[in-house]
């Protein structure tokens, strides 16, 4: 059997409807949810915010409660930990060498820290694998 | 004596006749294609290397084929034929995509779903030419313009037609930059193609996570047949976007799909043997899988025009053609066809989404055929 | 040998990108080093890959004569990749030994597909160079 009559017996002319409607229909409505994720996300975010600044708001904890300290890539505590060593490379200096001296001083997390200094844009290039330090 | 005559007539030299021979040379050219041309490389020299070793000829019995139980060949094949490799390629696949440009601009994806409409075209046209209901359904999915998806489908409703329909597959996906242009041109004027498409919003971090949830849950719920592609498929997305996952992530965007992609490629190389290949229904298959992919671009462009009646912002109809799933091949080329036309005009970033949306849209056709015909 | 975050960071090419996406384009990127005379690339063919000068000098010959010379640390060869014409518009020579990095289209497009904020980036700063090319090139005219 070939032709028209052949789609016709095998159900095809259903099939091709259906399937193109599901599709359509289905896709239609996941770009419809989809633009109205950014509603959905702003709402969650506007909740989170709230929550945090409750949590602020709170009392301290007392001492034996608190948290261990969060390790050294925390970007303040990289920042005093690393100054001091890049006042003594100078004013420009190569990242390699600021890393294998902070090393040498056995400075907990250096790769982590000096990433994080770098992202935040305290740690800049100045050009030919340099880097300068801004405060 | 009679070891030695024994030996020598179970060597490939003694065995081999000449469709052998054709298979090899066709072997011989999908990997000339992948190294001197560099078409698709990553699929036609696994492919065309499997081709050659499922088509060097043995004696049967020894439990050396790829279709003989118990040989190595044949268990590898195994995530061929159960769709397991499909499933891992759409794995890694979710954990590469970004969708901010879909996420950002959503009425795209409505390119990609009617790209689709080449899958459902190719269907009625494989049943007019006499194919089996199973069989019709397996060559539509050429249309989708997604290699794994069409593998994961054939393998469950007709595993014979496993080679030629991978190879038809891939063979158009390598092929593209030759299909694509002449109709994009066809179908669209000049200022159609020179239309712009306005800048992109910043989508948020919170959207990229809520995007799998929402896609995964209202595509399989439609289409729960489609759970084994696009349940991975958003998997790796999540964990890309979710950011506590980096090392999962990157390995499921590189070494579990490359992987996965070799020996898939592979073992469907060493599946296409000549008395399957070189069969009229194979020239059927491919004369099919040359419609499909050329409905599924017209109907991708023809629906952007249709959208541009309706809408006060117009698309770049052109976008249409990058709804067919091969990702980034057709959105290079719409990216490619737009710029000739207006050397300002990237459409690069939407033709993404599209592209996008198609591998989702195809996915879903995978899941309806497959629940259709099962 | 994999490029080091270091060695593309300062140029040009990379500025405004952050530490992610120069490690995402980093990973990507292949150092080779160029003999000299040898070819980089031959126009009329296909675009599919583009360089990046660390090192050396490349002439690049363009129809009816006429060739340009380039040297700078941080220049880009092989643009037509990722706009129009799509194939290269020149030959590029090396005149001195030299080094670049170079990447291919599918994994240029790969990158863009894989991180879309970058590929905005990017297609910014391909758009400011193809238009100041433009703009030479229809002085030259006149």
């Amino acid at each position: 059997m070939y032709g028209l009559e052949a789609i016709s017996a095998q159900n095809g002319w259903a099939m091709a409807v259906a399937g193109s409607l599901i599709v359509m229909a289905g896709l239609t409505v996941l770009s419809l949810v989809i633009s109205q994720l950014h509603k959905i996300a702003a709402f969650l975010e506007k909740g989170a915010e709230k929550r945090s600044q409750k949590r602020q708001a709170v009392k301290t904890v007392p001492k034996e409660a608190v948290a261990p300290k969060p390790p050294a890539f925390d970007t303040d505590e990289a920042q005093a930990r690393l100054k001091p060593l890049v006042a003594e490379l100078g004013e420009s200096f190569e990242l390699t060498n600021l890393y294998e001296l902070a090393n040498s001083g056995e400075l907990p997390h250096v790769h982590l820290s000096i990433r994080s200094l770098r992202e935040s844009g305290v740690i800049v290039p100045a050009g030919d694998g340099r880097f300068v330090w801004r405060d | 004596m009679d070891l030695l005559i024994q030996f020598l007539t179970n060597t490939g030299y003694y065995l081999v006749d000449f469709r052998n021979i054709i298979m090899l040379l066709v072997g011989s050219l999908f990997l000339y294609l992948a190294i001197a041309k560099e078409y698709e490389p990553l699929l036609l020299l696994p492919i065309g290397f499997g081709v050659l070793v499922g088509n060097i000829p043995f004696f049967k019995g020894f439990g050396l084929g790829i279709y003989e139980p118990n040989s190595v060949l044949h268990y590898l094949y195994f995530g061929v034929t159960t769709g397991v490799y499909p499933s891992i390629v759409f794995l890694g696949l979710g954990a590469m995509t970004d969708f901010s440009s879909l996420l950002a601009m959503p009425r795209l994806m409505l390119l990609g779903a009617a790209a689709q409409m080449g899958i459902y075209f190719t269907l009625l046209s494989a049943l007019a030419l006499g194919f089996l209901p199973r069989e019709a359904g397996s060559i539509a999915i050429i249309g989708g313009a997604d290699g794994p998806t069409s593998i994961f489908l054939t393998a469950k409703l007709a595993p014979h037609l496993i080679g030629p329909i991978a190879i038809a597959a891939y063979s158009y996906m390598a092929l593209i930059p030759i299909i694509q242009p002449p109709i994009m041109r066809l179908l669209t004027t000049k200022e159609e193609r020179r239309i712009h498409m306005p800048d992109m919003r910043e989508v948020s971090r919170t959207e990229k996570l809520l995007f799998p949830a929402a896609g995964l849950l209202l595509c399989c719920f439609l289409a729960p047949a489609s759970i084994p592609l696009l349940g991975p498929f958003f998997f790796g997305n999540l964990m890309k976007e979710s950011g506590v996952v980096d090392r999962l992530a990157q390995t499921a965007r590189t070494a579990i799909i490359d992987t996965a992609t070799i020996f898939l490629g592979f073992t469907v190389g060493a599946s296409t043997q000549a008395d399957v290949f070189l069969t009229p229904k194979a020239v059927g298959i491919f004369f099919l899988g040359a419609v499909a992919f050329s409905i599924a671009t017209a109907s991708g462009v023809l629906f952007g025009k249709i959208m541009n009646l309706f809408m006060k912002q117009k698309i770049n109809p052109l976008l249409g053609a990058a709804g067919v799933s091969a990702v980034p091949g057709s959105a290079r080329e719409v990216h490619s066809v737009g710029l000739k036309s207006d050397p300002t005009n990237y459409l690069l970033m939407h033709a993404m989404a599209c592209n996008s949306s198609g591998v989702i849209g195809s996915a879903i056709c995978a899941g309806i055929l497959w629940s259709f015909l099962v | 040998m994999p490029v080091e975050i270091q060695t593309i960071e300062p140029l040009a090419f990379f500025q405004g990108l952050s530490y992610i996406e120069l490690e995402q384009f980093a990973s990507l990127l292949k150092p080779r080093s160029v003999k000299k005379g040898e070819v980089l690339l031959r126009q009329g063919t296909p675009a599919m890959t583009f360089f990046i000068i660390l090192s050396g000098t490349f002439t690049v010959s363009l129809e009816k004569g006429r060739a340009y010379t380039l040297d700078k640390k941080g220049t880009v060869i092989g643009w037509s990749t990722v706009i129009a014409p799509f194939e290269y518009t020149g030959t590029a020579m090396a005149e001195t030994d030299g080094e670049v990095l170079s990447i291919s289209s599918n994994d240029f497009f790969q990158l863009i597909q894989n991180n879309n904020a970058l590929g905005k980036k990017i297609i910014a700063k391909i758009d400011k160079i193809a238009s100041e090319r433009r703009v030479l090139s229809s002085k030259e005219k006149r």
